[in-house]
């Protein structure tokens, strides 16, 4: 399992459009993507989960990966999410 | 005569039909065989989505695209595999589909709904709607389909869910009340593109109305009329006929030059919030635009647009206006009009606090980078900036410092720009029309403001109900408000606009061809009517009825006048 705390800085957190954008890209990976968010894991795979997570801009999450590539995972979520998850960032 | 939301105009008589949701709530038994039940599921969801997706596609051409978007993200969510991981691990656990599916629907509801944000909330009423047909699938029971109700139909219902409005047709369909929603709702978007007349937010409608009986719905007004007898549903007919017919009518004023009866040109701008109003506009024609609210820009995000951002927004449009003005007004919001991306101050009198230019001159930078963004666009079409809520001249000198703050900085930057931004100033406060000889030789256009000035003026809020018979630019103090501004911009030798309401008022219209202006921005519903209104008066008609008007001492003496000297 690797994992990384980092702040979400896209305007609108995890909307409908950007959880989309995060959800449809860890799909491509066969490993768990959880997002946890003030005590609250949310599956990293699932625009329902990440939308009712209601992650604003600002906060923190940390974001985990478990399986056969769990490191490329990570790579692309940490890269997404620091990249405005497709949004302006603040 | 009941009374609700103004959702959708024209007038529609016909026969009540009383849309109830069906019982949904069977269906639940025990389950023996998991793996046989998880097929059902399975089978239901696959039909759900091929069923939303020929509705997107039917939706699409009769509604437009986006109503189509609504449909299509449902079945994005069933497929969601978070959600259906849950219902499917109720079913494994023996939990019948239906069960399940209410079970994780309902708690996503509970949650979106209690979101902090609009956006996440919205969300709940398309998790209900796709619960609910997925229920009817897995029930046996029929779709909501409205595309075969008989002609003459008077739709009312509690709400009417984005799948089963989507199968409107108005061809059947002359009307439609509902107990909730309003003019935002998907439904009243829907019922507008459609031009199907809507009252909306009506709570007793369902208890008073009976089935099959005639009514009429007047969408224009916000009012449903029951109960009718043959003979006063002839009456709403007429009516009907008369809306239709004029609206036909109208059709002669799309993409026509504006002008007076005797060939005197006004512009005619329109008052935009958005990209989409500007597509509206287009239809009817216009001569730019007079008004761009750029408040969306700022609203419903945490986050102030940056200059990057606002400039895109501000070239598209310029761009679309293929060499025609467009007046963008500097961000106008206050204590009345909050944003959740900005810090502002609780006032006890928002509308004498930090509003408008006031906000703008105390948050530079967010202003500088909307100035830029601006002098930006200006380098792709006839951009021009205006002034909201300006006091006096030392506001607008600190504005034109600013300005030359940021084309020093566009510069440095090598940034291509309109060097000679003009800049304009709304007259809506007494002190911006008592001082506008001053303000005229600093700026290079009015734009009159009717609706604040008003306001202003008579030191009155339209929204209190003690008080709102004050609020009307009827009022001989609003009127000199106006004709002393309008005679300052013609002696500066600028040009003078008005962009409020009155703009499109067809009393008033003759007024301010009579006082000189040269330019009606108003919002693009009533581009044809206003440019109608403009030809029935001649410039010298129109100066004598303002001669007229002047020597009237009351509100309601100008009113009258207007109302006789009132031209169909």
């Amino acid at each position: 399992m690797v994992s990384k705390r980092l702040t979400l800085s896209n305007s609108l957190g995890f909307h409908m459009r950007p959880a989309g954008v995060f959800a449809r890209a860890m799909e491509n990976f066969s490993c768990d993507v959880w997002v946890y968010h003030r005590g609250v894991r949310a599956n990293g795979k699932s625009i329902m989960n990440l939308i009712a997570a209601c992650i604003k801009c600002g906060e923190e999450v940390e974001v985990r990966c478990d399986g056969p590539d769990e490191e490329a995972a990570l790579c692309r979520a940490v890269e997404l999410i620091e990249a405005g998850l497709g949004e302006r960032r603040r | 005569m009941l009374c609700g939301i103004a959702a959708s105009s024209g007038v529609g008589v016909g026969r009540a039909l009383i849309y109830r949701e069906a019982d949904l709530s069977g269906g639940d038994r025990l389950v023996e065989d998991a793996a046989e039940e998880l097929e059902r599921y399975h089978a239901a969801v696959e039909q759900f989505c091929v069923r939303r997706e020929e509705k997107a596609q039917r939706v699409s051409l009769t509604a437009g695209p986006q109503q189509a978007e609504i449909l299509r993200s449902q079945a994005v969510m069933i497929r969601d595999p978070y959600l259906n991981g849950q219902i499917e691990g109720r079913i494994a656990s023996l939990q019948c589909a239906e069960a399940a599916l209410r079970t994780v629907c309902g708690r996503f509801i509970e949650t979106f709904s209690a979101a902090e944000d609009e956006v996440t909330r919205l969300r709940a009423a398309d998790v209900r709607d796709l619960r609910d047909g997925m229920l009817r699938q897995l029930l046996g029971l029929p779709e909501i389909d409205f595309s075969d109700l008989g002609p003459g139909t008077v739709l009312l219902a509690d709400e009417l869910p984005p799948s089963a409005a989507s199968s409107l047709d108005p061809a059947n369909v002359c009307g439609i009340v509902l107990r909730t929603g309003g003019r935002a709702s998907h439904c009243a978007i829907l019922a507008r593109a459609l031009e199907i007349p809507a009252v909306m937010g009506v709570p007793e409608v369902l208890e008073a109305a009976e089935e099959g009986e005639l009514l009429a719905v007047d969408g224009s007004k916000g009012c449903v009329y029951l109960g009718l007898t043959a003979e006063e549903a002839r009456g709403y007919e007429e009516e009907r006929d008369e809306f239709l017919r004029m609206k036909e009518f109208l059709r002669c004023f799309v993409g026509c030059e504006t002008a007076s009866k005797d060939g005197m040109r006004v512009r005619l701008a329109v008052n935009v919030s958005n990209e989409n109003d500007v597509l509206r506009a287009e239809e009817y024609g216009c001569d730019g635009v007079g008004l761009f609210r750029s408040e969306y820009l700022y609203q419903e995000r945490d986050a102030l647009p940056d200059e990057e951002e606002q400039f895109r927004v501000y070239r598209r449009m310029a761009l679309a206006m293929k060499g025609r003005p467009l007046v963008i007004r500097s961000l106008d919001v206050g204590g009345d009009k909050e944003l959740p991306c900005l810090e502002q101050e609780r006032e006890d009198n928002p509308f004498l606090g930090c509003r408008g230019l006031r906000l703008c001159l105390r948050e530079e930078e967010m202003f500088l980078a909307q100035l830029r963004a601006v002098l930006r666009a200006g380098a792709f079409g006839d951009v021009r900036l205006m002034l909201p809520m300006v006091a006096g001249v030392d506001e607008v000198r600190r504005v034109k410092a600013l300005l030359e703050r940021a084309k020093a900085e566009l510069r440095a930057r090598e940034q291509a720009f309109r060097e000679d931004l003009p800049l304009g100033v709304m007259i809506e406060t007494p002190a911006a029309a008592l001082t506008a000889d001053l303000l005229a030789r600093e700026t290079d256009f009015f734009s009159i403001g009717t609706n604040d000035l008003t306001q202003y003026t008579m030191a009155v809020d339209r929204g209190n109900s003690q008080v709102a018979y004050l609020y009307s630019c009827y009022d001989p103090a609003v009127l000199r408000a106006l004709r002393y501004a309008a005679e300052c911009g013609h002696a500066a030798g600028i040009p003078v606009a008005v962009c409020g309401e009155a703009a499109a008022d067809p009393l008033f219209v003759p007024v301010l061809l009579g006082l000189g202006i040269g330019e009606l921005s108003v919002h693009p519903a009533a581009l044809l009517a206003t440019r109608r209104a403009v030809s029935l008066w001649t410039g010298e008609e129109a100066a004598a009825l303002v001669h007229q008007a002047m020597a009237l001492s009351t509100e309601a003496e100008v009113h009258d006048l207007l109302e006789r000297e009132k031209r169909i």
